[in-house]
């Protein structure tokens, strides 16, 4: 593991939960109640300013644990580097609180995710659907969302 | 054309219609308009490779106004269903549309949320061009086929809308 990867995680290992690397790159697991304070820190971090959001997506672990796993990639100019973040929210209630103020960039990928995921970002300046049309029924991603959802693909 | 209003049912129609289907045919000018990567193989039949203009079809009008045939080149997605819609009910009539490779015609591979199966659910479609994409002389043989259609249509077939 990079340097600045252990000196980050040794400074921040109160609150989160270290997952296996992979190519040097490493993911951390976040509890929902500590993610803004934590990508705060590490948007100002005085030594790594982490000021790019590469990108922000989701996983749905609905059948395994119940929850949806937003995942989001940050890189750090300074040190050439990337920071993988997932936080699990549950399937029930997908609420996470908005970034868009942190990194701008965040408005429309999470205008994605609450498109394909229906995980809701309270705060967020303009959440619309982004991508499927505005009057579409449910969230396509998810895994309980049938592929057809007009049965035969074929009524329009 | 406006000429058949005129002239009246006289003896003169049949071979009036004759010429002017002779006219249309020989000057099929298709829509700007191209939605996937069919529209990359749709693209170069104007150019001197293949050359269009040989039969009358290589103005390419950017406007649905100006344009006689649709080519829906690519999958329809069911938020761009509205437009391309849109785009037909713009163009003036007679107008012709060509359903171009496997997407356009049935949905293709995308057997899912987001993709319209078959642009016919919306607009009527004259000749369906098969491929995955079609090769441009693929395409250029359902120009013909358009053309072929045109000869044998009679002034009835597009009331004035």
């Amino acid at each position: 593991m990079n340097e600045y990867l252990s000196k980050l995680t040794d400074q921040f290992s109160g609150s989160i939960e270290v997952l296996p690397a992979f190519r040097n790159e490493c993911s951390w697991k976040i509890n929902p109640d500590k993610f803004i304070g934590l990508v705060t820190s590490l948007r100002n971090h005085a030594e790594f300013p982490f000021e790019v959001l590469f990108d922000v997506t989701a996983v749905d672990k609905t059948p395994v644990n119940g929850t949806i796993e937003v995942v989001y990639h940050l890189f750090s100019h300074k040190i050439n580097g990337f920071i993988r973040l997932k936080v699990a929210v549950s399937s029930e209630t997908p609420i996470l609180p908005t970034i868009s103020h942190i990194w701008n960039s965040a408005n429309w990928l999470e205008r994605e995710v609450y498109d394909l995921f229906g995980v809701k970002f309270s705060d967020h300046p303009d959440l619309r659907r982004l991508m499927m049309p505005d009057e579409y029924e449910g969230f396509p991603l998810l895994k309980a969302h049938p592929l057809c959802p007009q049965g035969d693909c074929n009524d329009f | 054309m406006g000429l058949e209003h005129q002239l009246g049912d006289n003896i003169l129609t049949t071979s009036l219609e004759w010429a002017v289907n002779w006219a249309r045919s020989n000057s099929v000018w298709p829509m700007t308009f191209g939605l996937a990567c069919c529209a990359i193989e749709m693209m170069p039949i104007v150019s001197p490779r293949y050359d269009l203009a040989r039969f009358g079809s290589e103005v390419y009008r950017a406007s649905p106004r100006q344009a006689d045939l649709l080519i829906v080149a690519g999958r329809v997605s069911r938020k761009m269903a509205p437009f391309v819609k849109q785009v037909y009910e713009q163009m003036m009539s007679p107008k012709w549309v060509i359903s171009m490779g496997a997407c356009a015609s049935c949905g293709g591979v995308f057997r899912n949320y987001a993709i319209l199966q078959g642009v016919d659910k919306i607009i009527p479609v004259d000749v369906y061009v098969p491929g995955c994409p079609p090769n441009p002389y693929a395409l250029m043989q359902g120009i013909f086929e358009i053309q072929k259609k045109i000869k044998g249509e009679k002034f009835t077939d597009h009331p004035y809308e």
